[in-house]
């Protein structure tokens, strides 16, 4: 009986999909397939030797060759100018460099960002007013070409070609994840400050025992998102820290290196791998925070 | 007198407190605040003065020029091609993306955001290349698009073809469309993150009229993350200077002239040239800030003014 019931109801089952889901569906697997084949390509050749990539490039290794990842460690160094002389930054300081200009920048943006939504959300001051106003006044007046400005600021400094000077640059307030962190703040209500006031608490207790606490979340998601591009990123180290070669830096050196010994395209594609698998990692197990819902009024935790 | 003494004890310490209050944020916006000037105020202003400036490698100083380098950048403009390339191939770089990027980023959020089949995974997809570096999508997809595609193409039909990159004809054209490829993430999460902030009761009324899907993102969706929608097309203008195409990855210092866009040649005046380019440069960004002002203002009145009610 209840197998017959069951053979019922399966016949009574519509699909339900429009058209609209159906094109949609179609492009978007079709721009996956482009992604997953074109990465899986460049995964296997990697392991690929000369010959066999020129013969074979659509096969599977014959054989897997691993030395094209030693190789590309061996030479991932990048020349930079060391006094008088030259040196090669191996892959170690470029890692360090990278460190430092990633974690400390994200860090320091992310703080400064947050530091300012929280004074100008909760102070009720006219320069609060002011500095909102600037920062959606920035946003919308394009600026182009302010970049030998910048640098030349940073020589008269003295912070050209240093991290320190790095980290000065993104001891900045401007931009969307401000936005992010003021809506959060003026969510937060108020009773919360005055209470913890009432019971003796100072400005810098309710800030951060109770205010950075309720944000942790959205802290995290823009400092994750921020340590990410900053990780990839290379004309900015180019321009700013060209005597300290970031990890990304090394990398594009090392795409146009023209040495014999690693000028193939496994070669190339081996160094690839070596700077992705990290931050696909870091992606895979962080993904369901990074593309969490985020909007210009803030990030649900 | 036990009054007049308590209602002072109350007043000091409530001045007290809003003596601590401006001392504590005045902690906390001070360096952030200094910072705006100097590397926003200050070095926008110089970029203002640089482009009247000139530089004597010689003597090692600036000395003022005027409206010279104005001049020079006109008279460029007219008697050479690489600014006329330049502006074409960063025209048609924003249409594309404008035309193109908008609109499919649009359509695939609202897919995932009603639901429909695959939308978790297609969100991590289309999220992905976000994250990776662009040397690497660069090199993958440059080595794929001379090697894999000719040697697919092949296989199954039994044809040679040229690579994309090294065709000259196609060489733009996929430069176009790689930077659409990977261009979904941002955008995506943005219209995500405002199309999440839709009433659940203005869909559900939608869905008991029977709306199509089309009709409920052309009629519903559409109109409420019109706001997210201007700010994404007003502050994009700006790339029609500001672009690279990503052109840094594909070829280094070392692209072709007729590939340049102006954000290109801006960004490679720095990296590769010295001082003695930098009045010039900011005469550049000058001019183009100068152009874009207006445009970006008129394009957000126009957008604001015509564009469609959430009532």
């Amino acid at each position: 009986m209840n197998s017959a019931n069951k053979k019922i109801n399966f016949n009574k089952i519509k699909i339900k999909i429009s058209i609209f889901e159906i094109v949609c569906l179609i492009i978007l697997l079709f721009y996956m397939f482009t992604l997953v084949i074109s990465f899986g390509w460049g995964i296997l050749n990697s392991f690929k030797g000369s010959f066999d990539y020129i013969e074979n490039s659509l096969g599977i290794p014959k054989p897997f060759i691993l030395n094209n990842y030693f190789d590309a460690c061996e030479y991932f160094g990048v020349r930079v100018k060391a006094g008088a002389g030259i040196r090669y930054v191996q892959i170690p300081e470029q890692f360090l460099n990278t460190i430092l200009y990633a974690v400390g920048g994200s860090l320091i943006q992310t703080l400064t960002c947050c530091i300012m939504a929280y004074a100008t959300s909760k102070f009720n001051y006219k320069l609060s007013k002011i500095i909102y106003t600037i920062v959606i006044f920035t946003m919308i007046l394009p600026i182009v070409g302010a970049l030998p400005s910048e640098v030349q600021m940073l020589k008269n400094l003295g912070m050209y070609d240093t991290i320190i000077g790095t980290w000065v640059l993104k001891t900045n307030f401007l931009g969307i994840h401000y936005l992010v962190f003021y809506a959060a703040f003026k969510e937060i209500p108020k009773e919360f400050n005055e209470a913890a006031m009432i019971d003796g608490a100072s400005n810098l207790d309710v800030m951060l025992y109770i205010m950075f606490p309720l944000v942790k979340f959205v802290f995290l998601t823009i400092i994750i998102l921020k340590f990410i591009v900053d990780w990839n990123e290379f004309q900015i180290p180019l321009i700013y820290i060209p005597n300290h070669p970031t990890l990304s830096y090394g990398e594009y050196k090392f795409t146009i290196s023209p040495n014999n010994a690693v000028s193939d395209t496994p070669h190339k594609l081996a160094g690839c791998m070596l700077i992705f698998v990290p931050i696909f990692i870091l992606f895979i197990c962080l993904h369901k925070r990074l593309i969490g819902n985020v909007s210009m009024g803030g990030v649900k935790g | 007198m036990l009054i007049i003494n308590t209602i002072n004890n109350k007043i000091n310490i409530k001045n007290n407190r809003k003596r601590n209050d401006m001392i504590f944020y005045i902690c906390l916006v001070a360096i952030p605040l200094a910072q705006f000037i100097l590397f926003y105020i200050f070095v926008n202003f110089n970029s203002i003065l640089l482009s009247i400036k000139s530089y004597d490698a010689v003597t090692g100083e600036y000395s003022w020029v005027g409206i010279k380098n104005f001049e020079r950048f006109f008279i460029e403009f007219k008697t050479t091609t690489i600014f006329k390339t330049a502006l074409k191939n960063s025209l048609v770089a924003y249409f594309a993306k404008l035309l193109l990027g908008v609109s499919l980023g649009l359509i695939f959020s609202y897919y995932i955001f009603k639901k429909m089949k695959g939308h978790n995974l297609f969100k991590i997809v289309l999220f992905m290349p976000s994250i990776v570096s662009s040397i690497v999508m660069v090199a993958v997809y440059k080595q794929f698009l001379e090697r894999g595609i000719p040697g697919i193409v092949q296989v199954i039909f039994n044809v040679k073809i040229q690579g994309f990159l090294a065709n000259p004809d196609t060489l733009f054209g996929t430069i176009i469309f790689y930077n659409l490829w990977v261009g979904f993430g941002t955008p995506i999460l943005l219209y995500l993150g405002a199309m999440n902030g839709i009433s659940d009761s203005v869909l559900e009324a939608a869905k008991i009229d029977g709306a199509s899907d089309v009709r409920e993102f052309v009629s519903i969706v559409f109109p409420c993350i019109y706001s997210t929608f201007t700010v994404f097309i007003t502050v994009g203008l700006v790339l029609i200077f500001t672009d690279q195409l990503q052109l840094y990855s594909f070829y280094g210092a070392d692209t072709d002239l007729v590939y340049y866009t102006f954000g290109y040649y801006l960004y490679r005046g720095v990296q590769v040239g010295s001082v003695i380019d930098y009045p010039y440069l900011a005469t550049m960004g000058v001019i183009f800030t100068l152009i874009i002002t207006p445009i970006t203002f008129f394009v957000r009145y126009l957008l604001k003014r015509f564009g469609p009610s959430v009532e």
